[in-house]
């Protein structure tokens, strides 16, 4: 059966931009999820992408904890990782005050940004100030969110992405679809039709070659950056410092060529102290990639001193908060700031692996993605999110700081129903369904209707290829037997008075 | 005009539920050792470290002081190195000697200090440093920026030359932290850079690639008996 038509917009050879002119990670408002989800899902290429990678990476994660921890040990180490996360988040004010402090001694000029808007501002303020006209960016989720990019381009600074897959989206106009590995949904066809309609490289699909052909494009770019933004994985408060994970050492570079350095970071990003830090640098790599650390964990405390050789002459912290305070203003959903970004849920989560990263609409995917959005977006503005899921479980598990997301997620669907935003139709079953568990009579009626209705549809060989209502969408990927001609406790009475089943 | 400071905390203040900053110091769950730790100090802390150093990508080789100058000569003549940045003043007297012997067989070594833009770290082939500390839990390098350190060289460079003294391996990550509690903010490193192999990425279809941005090659020289 073919989809509805949502015919993504074709720029350059064969890229998609937009799905149906709408932006893919800011689409119109309320997100309709079942009109992209059911074209992602159609396409083959990105399901054998997504399913093997999210696969391989879920199975190597669980195979690594089997072997580094043991479950009962792994189990202790998420549980203090979460009540650690978890008291920084009650006192967040205290933290936050006393990092500020530290940050201040160590040189560090922190800003403060109630929304995404104000941030970039921030940001445009400085290069404004410090004449700052190329810089170069490694990723950052935060930066995303407040859409930098555009808003850095338009006042005529040249910015390019380091990391190499946000590079390649970049390259190609496409938007990051996971959090840990943004080009999950594309292949290595399409990076070198990029390359070399962008760089003017010659073609290969050879990885090794098209890796070396970004790595000495972006290197000449550190040479002659005078602007370095990064994001943040942790801030330690008794310190002062920003931690930055990265593989490929963009982190490293973007944080240390260019002569200032402007960091965005979310607020819940803060930990008490280093040692407390260790808890995480042991399972962020290993739920992320099944490694034992990132290959470069760079912990950052101030600009270049007066007797070091390299580093920043200025560094700047922006602390972003664009709508993490709807999430710690309630007691109940607090435990979704614990999260450090490691993108197990996603790898674990069956219904990621159908509708791909994409389909969530969001900046944020997967299981954690469907519960912080509505916060972060407004509950009226992604009402299918909390419903993309069959409360598997399989989230929570891979969780390493023991965020009960299917929890979370039927309080949401709890908050719905309290703010009457769920459709009039599903209100209108609900009180129907309570009306007939209520009534025996009325639950007898609405069993013998429905017997009479679902023979009436079926085929000769007793099976209904085509439910009529919201059963539809079951028929159409498996065929309903139908009903018996009569219910159990009919064809019970009967036998009892000696009839036939 | 961003936000100010006081207004940024109270936001967060009420949010929590509090009307007054908070004045006795909240305490965190403790970090128990039994939970956290996986290295302890009794086993073979050099040879954990080699095998874990090694699956990460690192190419290790143990030597001793005695031996270490061939050692370096050798990986010099097999990776075609003509010119590199040296610094390893943990070695002490044993720095001349290294530099005396490579410039014996042709090694331009090239000055680096006080430049922020690294561009002696570009020119050259491989970048020799020691470390402050490695982790034998992990196979992972400690480098921290300093008055004697710069980052470029571990950073920039296409071959990194990493020389671990045993003595210089701990454990665990859980007993390099601690070290950081003695110093105020403005005493501490601007950066410490744990290094755990070469600079990788699996972005492209999940093939691994090494040497992206960092160094695409890391060999680590681990000296036993000092």
């Amino acid at each position: 059966m073919t989809p509805p038509h949502t015919s993504p917009v074709q720029g350059g050879d064969g890229v998609e931009l937009t799905y149906n002119g709408e932006s893919v990670l800011f689409p119109n408002l309320p997100y309709n999820l079942h009109k992209r989800a059911e074209h992602l899902v159609e396409d083959e290429k990105i399901q054998r992408f997504v399913n093997h990678a999210t696969l391989l990476k879920d199975n190597q994660r669980k195979e690594l904890i089997e072997k580094v921890w043991g479950r009962e040990k792994h189990n202790n180490l998420r549980e203090l990782a979460g009540q650690i996360k978890q008291h920084t988040l009650d006192h967040l004010d205290y933290y936050l005050e006393q990092f500020i402090e530290n940050a201040t001694k160590a040189g560090v000029q922190v800003h403060f940004a109630k929304d995404g808007d104000e941030a970039n501002n921030i940001c445009l303020d400085i290069a404004r100030q410090e004449g700052l006209k190329a810089c170069v960016k490694s990723k950052s989720m935060v930066t995303e969110e407040t859409h930098l990019l555009p808003k850095l381009e338009k006042a005529g600074i040249e910015v390019l992405e380091t990391d190499l897959g946000e590079f390649i989206l970049q390259l190609d106009g496409d938007a990051p679809s996971h959090i840990v590995t943004p080009m999950i949904h594309k292949d290595r066809i399409a990076v070198a039709k990029a390359f070399e309609r962008e760089l003017g490289a010659p073609y290969t699909e050879d990885a090794q070659e098209l890796t070396r052909i970004a790595r000495e494009y972006l290197r000449d770019k550190y040479k002659t950056a005078d602007l370095g933004i990064s994001g943040g994985n942790f801030l330690v408060a008794n310190s002062g410092s920003l931690v930055i994970c990265t593989n490929e050492g963009n982190g490293r570079f973007c944080t240390t060529a260019p002569k200032v350095h402007v960091a965005f970071v979310g607020i819940e990003k803060l930990v008490p102290s280093y040692e407390h830090l260790t808890v995480f640098l042991k399972l962020l790599a290993r739920h992320a990639t099944a490694q034992p650390l990132t290959v470069y964990t760079h912990m950052l405390t101030g600009p270049k001193r007066e007797h070091e050789h390299d580093g920043p002459e200025k560094m700047h912290i922006i602390l972003v908060d664009n709508g993490r305070t709807n999430l710690l203003k309630n007691p109940e959903f607090r435990q979704a700031l614990r999260c450090i970004r490691c993108g197990a849920c996603l790898n674990s989560c069956p219904v990621y692996r159908k509708i791909t990263g994409h389909g969530y609409g969001a900046v944020y995917s997967g299981p954690i993605g469907a519960v912080i959005t509505p916060f972060l977006k407004g509950i009226g503005n992604y009402k299918d999110l909390p419903h993309a899921s069959s409360l598997c479980g399989a989230c929570y598990e891979a969780c390493p700081v023991k965020i009960n997301l299917p929890e979370l997620l039927i309080k949401l669907r709890r908050d719905q129903v309290d703010l009457k935003i769920n459709t009039f139709t599903e209100r209108l079953a609900m009180k129907g369904m309570y009306l007939s568990y209520r009534y025996n009579t009325l639950y007898k009626l609405a069993g013998w209707a429905q017997r009479i209705a679902l023979r009436f549809k079926a085929d000769d060989d007793g099976y209904i290829k085509n439910a009529p209502g919201p059963a539809k969408n079951w028929t159409r990927e498996r065929d309903l037997p139908a009903p018996a001609k009569n219910n159990f406790r009919a064809w019970w009475q009967s036998r009892n008075k000696g009839g036939q089943a | 005009m961003s936000t100010s400071k006081e207004d940024f905390l109270n936001h967060i203040r009420t949010t929590l539920g509090r009307t007054q900053p908070i004045t006795t110091p909240p305490t965190p769950p403790a970090v128990d050792d039994p939970t956290v730790r996986l290295t302890d100090a009794d086993q073979d802390l050099t040879a954990l470290f080699v095998e874990n150093a090694t699956s990460t990508g690192m190419q290790v080789t143990r030597c001793t002081a005695e031996t270490l100058v061939q050692s370096l000569q050798q990986l010099i003549g097999t990776q075609n190195i003509k010119s590199i940045t040296f610094n390893c003043p943990s070695l002490g007297e044993l720095q001349n000697e290294i530099k005396a012997s490579l410039q014996n067989i042709g090694v331009v070594c090239e000055p680096w200090e006080n430049d922020r833009e690294m561009k002696k770290h570009y020119e050259v082939d491989a970048g020799i440093c020691d470390v402050h500390a490695a982790l034998a839990e992990t196979g992972t390098l400690v480098c921290e920026s300093g008055p004697q350190h710069a980052r470029g060289h571990s950073l920039v460079v296409e071959i990194h030359i990493a020389i671990v003294k045993a003595s210089d391996i701990l454990p665990d990550m859980i007993d390099l932290m601690p070290r950081y509690n003695e110093q105020t903010p403005d005493q501490l490193p601007s950066a410490i850079a744990l290094i755990t192999g070469p600079s990788k990425t699996a972005d492209i279809e999940g093939i691994l690639i090494t040497g992206v941005h960092g160094p695409g090659q890391v060999f680590t020289l681990v000296v036993d008996n000092l």
